[in-house]
């Protein structure tokens, strides 16, 4: 599961560990949790719906909406397809499911879980932050509110996958102080909501490794003293300030990570925008997969070192 | 129309866009403006993240209004709030309870306290109910409201229906008829109903029907008063003085959500004063040479400074540049696009990127300095 705050990249970073996983040739889902405009389908350049669709080699992806997962529910706890063609066309019920908070997230939750039986790993976009931690929640509440039946049940089901040992949950962050101050804050929310429940990783995207000298730093930062400067003089200085500072924010964001929360961080570099946004989406989604498996590599030939 | 008059003009404004397009601080620098401008302003944030205290510059504070520290030459006031959904259900059952009995009986009910304090979505149900409160309130000259990214900003437009929906006495009364008397049962729950209601106990468990009954039987002489309340809020949102301003940055993504929100808004005839379009990249638009600009100032400064500090400064001030106008250009092309999307009346302003991230009151006051409409 992949969260973090908007604007961070989330279903990019997503959609590019798809893309890396499924080069193991694992059979690997990448899902939208109840996406009003999917996102992904940009990322991967085709349409996307609550079908999997395959969209490369041991890739498949997905939104998953609430109204086919309610039918999925319906026909794995009732089972007679003329009863569930009863409660689904029943505008009661449907008043029912529509208010009950909770009841639509729930229904959501469990059939992207339901995926497990399919696939060899479910990659979920998440709603940003504070959305998921309330999404993470639910089943725990249903399961305490709803006593007996299947959804009790259900919520059981999925509190234990939660919780298990073969899921865990990655944020996405920038480098920037207020980023990643939620990051820290998430984490410890997450903490308090669901305990068990491994998260083992920072994606942390659009960074610059540092590669300014001290001198390079210490004479930008004269030339940007000067007072007579033309208006061409103090744009380029600008440009040079903003990569400078995006290079420090980097090593800042990475430090506090490391320190505040010690997790595991996956630095994404910032890819080329020269000349604009060239290639499209779906070229940032292969590069960020690139820098994926290049890591992967490293780490790989480290080990065997 | 100038962004000023904009401001001036209205009394409520309603902040919508998608994550990380900067609406939080962007409703923080239009309530600080207006404060500036000698108004008594109240900045309102529904999202469950802390992001209005961060952009403030202060740590946290909960569901009280809080009242910023601005310059003493600062006429207005600047108070900021966020929303727990908690405080505020519990505030409305006491605003609603006919009396102490009636109010000890809901604050106490396992679904009420499930409802209001963890599941998804509350946060939204009790949104506009704080709204109206503040804006009658008679305290504050401006109300700005952020709102959390898209798909729960729309919830937000709909949660006093939903909520009041959930209270229909049509509704009410199907799901009731079972816990009436026997009677009624008898005459409401033949056929079809009855089998559903079943389903709906076997789905749900028969245990938390029993107590969703309960929590809805007290609700349910509060129905009159929770429609007078959706009404009340759906014509303060719609009257002259509210407008909704789509917040937006110049990436693809986030220019997709601004399109969705002013078509959404359009439709359900919510008055929009246009896009604020944030966190531009300013240029000349003209490539520059570095070191023809700045070859002769550069050799006399780095006289003490390694060999070759000059030379790769200038070539990566030359990368820099290329990128930053890379980025411009993509950027102006975006709000062209944008700016069609435009209905009448409406106007598009743009706001250049500052230099520092922006997390303290100063930084939040040069925000608007540079807004240029288009």
């Amino acid at each position: 599961m992949l969260t973090g705050k908007g604007g961070t990249g989330k279903t990019r970073v997503a959609a590019a560990l798809g893309l890396a996983s499924g080069e193991s040739g694992r059979r690997v889902l990448v899902v939208e949790v109840d996406a009003q405009r999917s996102a992904l389908e940009e990322a991967y350049g085709t349409t996307l719906d609550y079908t999997p669709r395959k969209v490369a080699p041991s890739v498949w992806a997905a939104n998953i909406t609430f109204e086919p997962a309610l039918k999925d529910w319906l026909n794995r706890t009732v089972r007679a397809a003329k009863i569930v063609g009863l409660i689904l066309n029943n505008p009661m019920v449907q008043v029912f499911l529509n208010v009950t908070p909770g009841a639509r997230e729930l229904v959501v939750l469990s059939a992207v879980i339901g995926h497990l039986e399919n696939f060899d790993q479910v990659i979920v976009d998440m709603p940003a932050s504070g959305h998921a931690v309330s999404m993470l929640g639910i089943p725990d509440t249903a399961h305490r509110l709803m006593r007996t039946g299947p959804i009790h049940e259900r919520a059981g089901e999925i509190m234990n996958i939660l919780r298990g040992p073969d899921t865990a949950l990655g944020i996405i962050a920038l480098p920037e102080e207020m980023v990643v101050n939620e990051t820290v804050e998430l984490y410890a929310r997450l903490g308090q909501i669901l305990p068990d429940l491994d998260v083992p990783l920072v994606f942390l995207n659009r960074c610059a490794a540092p590669t300014m000298t001290d001198d390079e730093h210490k004479l930008l930062a004269r030339l940007s003293a000067e007072t007579d400067l033309s208006e061409e003089m103090k744009e380029l200085l600008m440009a040079g300030r903003w990569d400078a500072e995006l290079e420090r924010a980097t090593a800042d964001s990475l430090g506090r990570l490391h320190s505040e929360i010690g997790v595991t961080v996956v630095p994404f570099p910032r890819l080329g925008v020269i000349g604009g946004f060239e290639g499209g989406p779906v070229k940032v989604t292969q590069q960020m997969a690139g820098a994926l498996r290049r890591r992967v590599l490293s780490e790989a030939s480290k080990d065997g070192a | 129309m100038s962004f000023e008059a904009m401001l001036e003009a209205n009394r409520l404004i309603i902040c919508v866009g998608s994550g990380g397009v900067g609406k939080t601080t962007t409703a923080a620098a239009i309530g600080l403006k207006a404060a500036k401008e000698g108004r008594r302003v109240l900045v309102l944030t529904i999202d469950p993240a802390r992001r209005l205290a961060n952009s403030l510059g202060l740590n946290q504070f909960g569901n009280e209004e809080t009242r910023i520290q601005l310059d003493n030459d600062v006429e207005g006031q600047l108070w900021a709030m966020m929303l727990d959904t908690r405080s505020t259900f519990d505030a409305l059952i006491n605003r609603v309870s006919p009396d102490a009995e009636t109010r000890e009986r809901i604050l106490n009910n396992r679904v009420y306290r499930h409802i209001s304090d963890s599941f998804g979505g509350s946060q939204e149900y009790m949104a506009t109910e704080q709204l109206y409160e503040v804006v009658n309130s008679g305290q504050y000259d401006l109300v700005v409201l952020d709102t959390p990214p898209v798909k729960n900003a729309l919830d937000f437009l709909e949660s006093p229906g939903r909520l009041v929906q959930f209270l229909d006495k049509r509704i009410l009364s199907w799901f009731l008829a079972p816990y009436e008397e026997k009677r009624v049962v008898g005459r409401l729950f033949r056929g079809t109903s009855a089998l559903v209601f079943k389903l709906l106990g076997y789905i749900f468990g028969r245990e938390f029907l029993d107590e969703l009954a309960e929590f809805l039987f007290i609700f349910r002489d509060l129905y009159d008063g929770f429609r007078e309340r959706h009404e009340a809020v759906i014509d303060l949102l719609s009257k002259p003085g509210t407008t909704f301003s789509v917040v937006c940055a110049p990436n693809e993504p986030s220019v997709a959500v601004a399109r969705y929100f002013l078509e959404e808004l359009s439709d359900r005839s919510m008055p929009c004063a246009g896009v604020l379009l944030n966190q531009m990249h300013p240029t000349l638009g003209e490539s520059i040479e570095p070191s023809a600009v700045l070859g002769e100032r550069i050799e006399s400064l780095s006289r003490d400074l390694s060999a070759h500090t000059a030379s790769q400064l200038l070539a990566r001030l030359g990368a820099n540049h290329r990128r930053l106008l890379g980025m411009s250009q993509a950027e102006q092309a975006l709000a062209s696009t944008l700016k069609q999307h435009l209905g009448p009346g409406q106007h598009m302003w743009q706001i250049p990127r500052l230099e520092r991230e922006v997390h303290d009151i100063d930084a939040l006051g040069k925000i608007f300095e540079l807004v240029n409409q288009v």
